[in-house]
């Protein structure tokens, strides 16, 4: 039979899951009960949001318990290392549409990958093929598939 | 009834038409395997082309996307763990695992067979039985709706690789993101933190390319960058060749049979498909995850489920491509458009002046066996372009991963802004993105999260439509035979696995 | 295929060039560019707006010039089209085609940093005649019908209409408004699900545009009961209004183009001039008459009259139901 191990409970990565996922559903659940929600035909629209925050809370407590016998997964390893390329990412393609808007779809598309091309390769120069021909064939094709077949309505900039 | 046919037949099987079927298939097998794009949205595209085309050439090219279209999603999803169509998410789960344990070309082979094979017999359905399952179809109303719905929460647990709770969790947070937005029911904002752009809710491209493919991205260019910046890229060479010196083509061919071990899941997933694409508004992706869901039940080898079971990604894909016929029952029965792609062939009907409904084949008989017979053969050619195509998208998916990534990501990108024309879709992918790998990290299955949101706004329209028709009496729930039949069956199913799982024990 | 749709733009433009070189006035007078005309839709592909917005785009390149393309914007509960067409530069290339639902209802509720004043109707496509309905075998077969069995007992009718303060729910509170009546509200996600909800038998009546049930109405599969407008349906004749039936309820919708308020008055003018051309030319009419589309264009002049009034009217509405102050 599986135990309760209280002691090595704070080391456990689910302990602190659980505890955010109850938290999640609390402070959705004081926002129904306070917050500015009108009622609406058949139940209300704050009917299935409800619903929802007290699931999230009962498999907060689950998961909880489950930690304390136990049963976790393991920390992340490299999560931060992850977190900031994902917010790097969100950087860089947004900072792509922003500049598509000011130089145009061709510059921006072919400057990003060019770009993320010299970031992810050691010694970009010398792999030239994959770093600069690569992108630019690939911004050729993107071209053409985005701009003069499916016709996207994008804003547009003083280049290309 | 046989005078028509004849002429439909060499329409049908004109060369022109013939190479308009093949064009299509290729761009819609392309466009989907982009994340974003999705032959809907080709087919959107294309629809001026009816002013300029022969009926019988523009409903071949459209059916040619769309067939195309349905199987290409599942290329991504396989190759890089990215669902190219909102379809292919459950597809996904498994493909992508297959592909991981170094037998890609099996799994893509298992998919583009189930895929034929679903959408074949839907095709067939169409044409035979439209008028009988419509009449079916028509008695779901909101009470037989919102027991469908909660039916299929049931397979949550399905989906979760063990972790109950966890899926659970999720689930309840793809509702949360689903009740962004406007109440449908009542016009009210809720949840939308103050911005107006959110008015609208979260439209299910940008969630789900981003949740399931955006995060994918950004841990594997992590793992690229980490690769470069800890100067160990002789040693990741090393193990890339390895890799590579694993992976025996040969031993990568899909057997007999394997094949045959994968037609209970496939039919399962063909049986599903064609019921839940009959439905109005149920959709692909709910029937993929459905017969996933239930393929997994059914299955001898269940815990292969969620670690590249072939099975898996045949159930996924036959029962996302057997709603490809049976979603135009409807607006073939009674000019009622099920699904957004009954609604763009119902514009291209309107569009060629011939007005969707039961009169359709009656006024203009030639043109829609010619569609039949369409609808036949592009399955046929789909088979064997993708044949001929698979090598090459195979080959594109083994480029190094430094190179591939970021024009996967701008694809991404641009597919879903291109597919909604939407700024505010960006955004939402990008956050969706982050918001999927902080989930990943911590530990939590992500499919649950999309199945919570493709059900919860149906089930909630549902049940709140059946508390307004039964005046606020709960009891109007059971009030159908349908409904108490898909409830009796949920609570079997749920006592026979758990005493099955027990005894296991 | 991509030969195929090049040969058949060639062919058009060479139709165009011709075209041009009989009526040199157009072109050489023109305030627009060369850039093409963008038609924003706030709705998705495929429905009643885009196609009769298709018809516009296939038909009125050769009177105004430059190419006209459809774009949809459903996004943000079509405020994303909206806010699109207000941010683009005011020369008459970005249009916004919509019905009063994303313009002047989102005026009035929506949060949005614009007012009613700062657009004008370009053209008028078409006004839509919102139609209630029922299954042939349905108890209520008339609007009497209907009355009768309300006022027998109220809230005892199920109605379904498309999403909430829309174009075919605005006229069910007014009706309401005027007669006292009550009924059960189901809101739908649309035409298509309030129509298998009344075929299956699971709701009494609904709402919709006369176009999409115009077919079955005649076929006898179902029944209209009556139209909230002035006169009759030109392709539902036999329904009488609610006027007709003794109940001036009367709300009609419209398809209109709309430009932002700092476009020039000689850029309107002209693509009202040419939009009209277009829509009375024999293809366009053609066309019209194949997509059930029912186009009869209005000038940008009576186009405002009725944009004005259609503004006051829905004031008046959502006011008294207490939606706005």
């Amino acid at each position: 039979m599986l135990k309760p191990q209280f002691t090595t409970l704070l080391t456990r990565q689910d302990f602190y899951t659980g505890l955010g996922v109850i938290s999640v559903g609390t402070v959705g659940l004081l926002d129904i009960a306070y917050g500015n929600w009108r009622p609406g035909p058949g139940l209300g629209p704050h009917a299935f949001p409800q619903l929802a925050y007290i699931t999230l809370i009962c498999a907060g407590v689950v998961i909880m318990i489950e930690a304390v016998f136990g049963k976790s997964d393991q920390f992340p390893e490299n999560l931060r290392a992850v977190l900031s390329t994902g917010v790097a990412l969100l950087a860089i393609g947004m900072g792509m549409f922003w500049a598509i808007g000011k130089l145009g779809f061709m510059v921006s598309v072919c400057i990003t990958l060019v770009g993320a091309g010299f970031l992810l390769t050691r010694d970009p120069l010398r792999h030239w093929p994959s770093t600069i021909v690569v992108p630019v064939v690939a911004t050729g094709v993107i071209w053409l598939l985005f701009v003069k077949l499916i016709n996207v309505p994008l804003p547009r900039g003083i280049l290309f | 009834m046989l005078e028509s046919f004849i002429p439909a037949l060499m329409l049908a099987f004109s060369p022109e038409v013939i190479l308009y079927v093949a064009i299509g298939v290729f761009m819609g097998v392309t466009l989907g395997a982009i994340p974003g794009l999705s032959g809907d949205m080709a087919i959107a595209i294309l629809l001026p082309i009816v002013f300029f085309l022969e009926p019988a050439a523009a409903l071949g090219l459209l059916t040619g996307i769309y067939k195309g279209g349905m199987f290409g999603g599942s290329i991504s999803a396989i190759s890089f763990g990215v669902p190219g169509t909102p379809g292919s998410a459950a597809t996904a789960i498994d493909g992508y695992q297959a592909k991981l344990k170094g037998y890609p070309n099996k799994a893509l082979m298992t998919a583009l067979y189930s895929s034929v094979i679903g959408d074949s017999t839907s095709d067939l359905v169409l044409i035979f039985l439209a008028l009988p399952l419509a009449i079916v179809a028509l008695t779901f109303g909101p009470v037989e709706f919102f027991a469908l719905y909660a039916f299929s929460l049931l397979l949550i647990s399905a989906l979760t690789k063990g972790k109950v709770a966890k899926g659970v969790a999720m689930a309840a947070l793809g509702v949360l993101l689903a009740m962004i937005g406007r109440d449908p029911m009542g016009g009210t904002l809720r949840l939308t933190f103050g911005i107006p752009e959110l008015a609208g809710g979260l439209a299910l491209i940008p969630v789900l390319v981003g949740i399931f493919a955006v995060s994918e991205l950004i841990i594997q260019l992590s793992k690229a960058w980490m690769a470069r910046a800890s100067r160990i890229m002789d040693d990741t060479r090393q193990k890339a060749e390895s890799l590579l010196g694993d992976y025996d083509a040969s031993r990568d061919k899909l057997t007999f049979k394997e094949f045959r071990s994968t037609m209970k899941a496939t039919w399962i997933g063909t049986t599903m498909g064609t019921l839940i694409g009959a439905l109005p508004g149920a959709g692909s992706s709910l029937a993929a995850f459905i017969s996933y869901g239930l393929a997994q039940r059914f299955s001898r080898n269940r815990d292969e489920f969620g670690k590249g079971s072939l099975e898996g990604v045949a159930a996924a894909e036959a029962g996302n491509s057997a709603t490809s016929g049976s979603t135009l029952i409807p607006l073939f029965a009674f000019g009622i458009p099920g699904s957004a792609t009954a609604a763009l062939f119902g514009a291209a009907f309107i569009l060629m002046g011939m007005t969707p409904g039961p009169r359709l084949i009656y006024d203009h008989t030639e043109v829609i066996y010619a569609l039949f017979l369409i609808l036949i053969y592009a399955n046929l050619i789909n088979l064997i372009l993708s044949q001929f195509l698979l090598p090459f998208y195979s080959k594109i998916a083994m480029i190094q991963s430094r190179i591939l990534l970021p024009i996967v990501c701008v694809l991404a990108i641009l597919g879903t802004f291109a597919a909604g024309n939407s700024v505010i879709d960006v955004w939402v992918l990008l956050f969706a993105g982050l918001l999927g790998v902080v989930l990943r990290m911590f530990n939590f299955p992500l499919a649950p999260l999309i199945l919570g949101f493709i059900v919860a706004p149906g089930a909630e329209r549902a049940l709140r439509q059946s508390l307004l028709i039964g005046r606020g009496d709960w009891m109007h729930l059971l009030s159908s035979p349908i409904a108490i039949g898909l409830y009796t069956v949920a609570a079997i199913m749920i006592l026979t696995f758990t005493l099955v799982l027990r005894d296991k024990k | 295929m991509f030969h195929k749709i090049k040969t058949s733009k060639k062919v058009a433009t060479t139709a165009v060039a011709s075209m041009m070189a009989l009526a040199p006035g157009i072109t050489a007078a023109s305030p627009l560019s060369n850039d093409p005309i963008r038609l924003v839709i706030p709705f998705g592909p495929g429905g009643g707006s885009d196609i009769t917005a298709r018809v516009l785009s296939a038909t009125a390149p050769e009177f105004c010039g430059p190419r006209i393309d459809v774009v949809s914007m459903p996004g943000a509960a079509g405020l994303e089209a909206v806010n699109f067409v207000r941010n683009a530069e005011p020369n008459g290339h970005t249009l916004l085609v919509t019905d009063y639902g994303p313009i002047v209802t989102s005026g009035f509720v929506d949060d949005v940093d614009w007012s009613h004043d700062d657009w004008q109707p370009v053209m008028n496509f078409t006004e839509w005649l919102p139609t209630v309905y029922t299954r042939p075998d349905h108890p209520i077969q008339s609007i009497d019908d209907w009355v009768a069995a309300a006022t027998a007992e109220p809230g005892s009718i199920t109605f379904g209409h498309a999403s909430p303060l829309g174009l075919v729910h605005l006229p069910l509170i007014l009706f309401e408004m005027e007669t006292g009546l009550e009924n059960i509200h189901v809101p739908t996600s649309g035409g298509g699900e309030t129509r298998s909800l009344i075929m299956g038998g699971h709701i009494d009546l609904g709402m919709t545009l006369p176009p999409s049930i115009a077919s079955e109405v005649a076929a006898g599969e179902l029944t209209a009961l009556g139209i909230f407008s002035e006169e009759r349906s030109p392709v539902l004749p036999d329904t009488p209004t609610f006027r007709e039936a003794g109940y001036d309820v009367v709300l009609p919708a419209w398809l209109m183009i709309f430009a932002t308020s700092d476009v020039p008055a000689e850029a309107v003018e002209h693509l009202q001039d040419c939009f009209m051309e277009a829509l009375a030319s024999p293809t366009a009419v053609a066309m019209s008459n194949r997509v059930n589309a029912g186009i009869e264009p209005l000038n940008a002049a009576d186009s405002t009259v009725l944009y004005q009034n259609t503004v006051a009217n829905i004031g008046g509405i959502l006011r008294e139901i207490g939606e706005i102050d």
